[in-house]
């Protein structure tokens, strides 16, 4: 066994040496084992037979962009019948008088990375959606330049902006300038996690128009780099309700008082009948009458009292 | 209803100007104090404050919401022309004559709580019977 065979055979990827027809002309132990051959079992069959379970070269195959280019070619591809991505290396073995006889192939298996590039893509998406998704404006600055990085769409709506636009920015620009110091004040104190929520806080437009918003912010540490994610929620809609229900609350006093006042207006007012009925009652002559018209004036005085208690009761 | 003054000529009796919009309660009031007294009516509080200004009764009895002007307004002018005017303030209502600086007298009396109020208030200053009537009331047109 000469110096390359062995070099060859010592490859722990599976490495195969192909003529121009697809063919196996040698193949490694590595080969052999990822394909589930007997050794030399892959020699005389197709590369595309053997890994990709085809009678032709798959979409992509690197032998064919090899013979195209007439240079090395490395790209990944799904090998079928191992279950798994590879980054595949092909060059070209030349024969002495310049002609592409053969090509060398060499298949690493990258599936455990692909499966953690996947995994991470996808939780990516998966926050990103959450991100995204989030009726709340979420906003992300560099706490140490006091700039912003990224924000979601809902904060990038809620500000009138284009989506980055909000990149580079900074809380003097989404604040009207006659409340930054105390912007500036509870973003510091914020920063320092004494007072994550904000309560009411005007924030200003691209287009300067104003509204208000409840900002709830954490710091966040990444490496070395200190962050402060902020929540806004848009409160102009709760605002106006709360103004509504004050407003509401307001009228049903100013009725209930309108009605107090009304009632005992109207109280007051029995006293001058009262009074008049009263003083006659007690001027009424106890003789000359017949009982049952003492009787009778004794009912109208008793209904008289209980009227003139009624109406002190109310006041 | 008797006292000394019952037995007095007219034009020896204390003169009481009521100022009292309700002309029923006018009657009564007039039932109650002729006896004893002479009276004057006033239905608003500017026939009342005229009364006065040519009258000088001993006591005005003076309703508080009155129309036309009221009878809060009428004290304070007619208190303004003689502070030691006699006025007590009859009223229904029981806000607007708190701060008259004068005595008080809540509808729904008695006969004889209001006699007595208004012999108190004739007896709480210098009593001295008014100038002799030698007409009757003026007639206001009511």
């Amino acid at each position: 066994m000469n110096e390359w065979e062995l070099v060859f055979k010592a490859i722990s990827d599976p490495a195969l040496i192909l003529d121009q027809k697809h063919r196996v002309l040698s193949a490694n132990p590595a080969a052999d084992k990822a394909a589930g051959a007997e050794p030399g079992g892959l020699i005389g069959r197709h590369c595309h037979e053997i890994f990709h379970c085809k009678d032709h070269a798959p979409e992509g195959c690197p032998h064919v962009a090899l013979g195209a280019l007439q240079m090395p070619v490395t790209l990944e591809m799904e090998m079928e019948t191992m279950g798994g991505t590879y980054l595949v290396t092909v060059a070209p073995i030349f024969s002495e008088s310049g002609e592409l006889e053969r090509t060398i192939h060499i298949a690493k298996d990258i599936s455990a990375r692909k499966r953690a590039e996947r995994a991470l893509r996808e939780s990516e998406e998966r926050f990103r959606a959450i991100f995204d998704g989030a009726i709340d404006g979420l906003l992300l600055a560099d706490a140490d330049k006091r700039e912003f990085l990224t924000g979601n769409r809902a904060i990038h709506e809620m500000l009138g902006y284009p989506p980055n636009g909000l990149r580079g920015l900074s809380v003097s620009d989404i604040h009207p300038a006659e409340d930054l110091p105390f912007v500036v004040a509870q973003f510091e104190a914020q920063l320092r996690g004494e007072n994550n929520v904000a309560i009411d806080l005007p924030v200003k437009r691209k287009d300067g128009s104003v509204f208000h918003a409840d900002i709830a912010s954490a710091p966040v540490q990444i490496g070395d780099q200190r962050f402060l994610i902020g929540s806004f929620r848009d409160v102009t809609e709760r605002n106006k309700l709360e103004q509504a229900a004050l407003e509401a609350k307001d009228r049903v006093i100013q009725q209930m008082q309108e009605h107090e006042a009304y009632v005992l207006e109207v109280a007051d007012r029995l006293r001058n009948p009262l009074q008049i009925l009263m003083g006659y009652l007690e001027l009424m002559p106890a003789d000359g009458i017949t009982a049952t018209q003492r009787e009778y004036l004794e009912h109208i005085r008793r209904a008289s009292d209980r009227l003139l208690q009624g109406l002190q009761k109310l006041t | 209803m008797t006292n000394a003054n019952t037995a007095r000529q007219p034009s020896e009796r204390y003169t009481i100007l009521v100022a009292e919009d309700d002309r029923e309660l006018q009657e009564l009031y007039d039932l109650l104090l002729t006896d004893e007294y002479n009276t004057l009516r006033a239905y608003n509080g500017q026939e009342a404050v005229a009364l006065f200004e040519s009258r000088r009764p001993d006591l005005i009895l003076m309703d508080i919401k009155m129309p036309i002007m009221s009878g809060a307004e009428a004290i304070k002018r007619i208190m303004a022309v003689d502070p030691s005017a006699r006025i007590l303030a009859v009223t229904a209502y029981r806000y607007g004559a708190d701060d008259l600086g004068v005595p008080v007298l809540r509808k729904g009396f008695s006969v004889a709580e209001f006699l007595g109020r208004v012999r108190a208030t004739l007896g709480a200053g210098p009593v001295s019977p008014g100038p002799a009537l030698t007409c009757p009331p003026a007639n206001l047109g009511h």
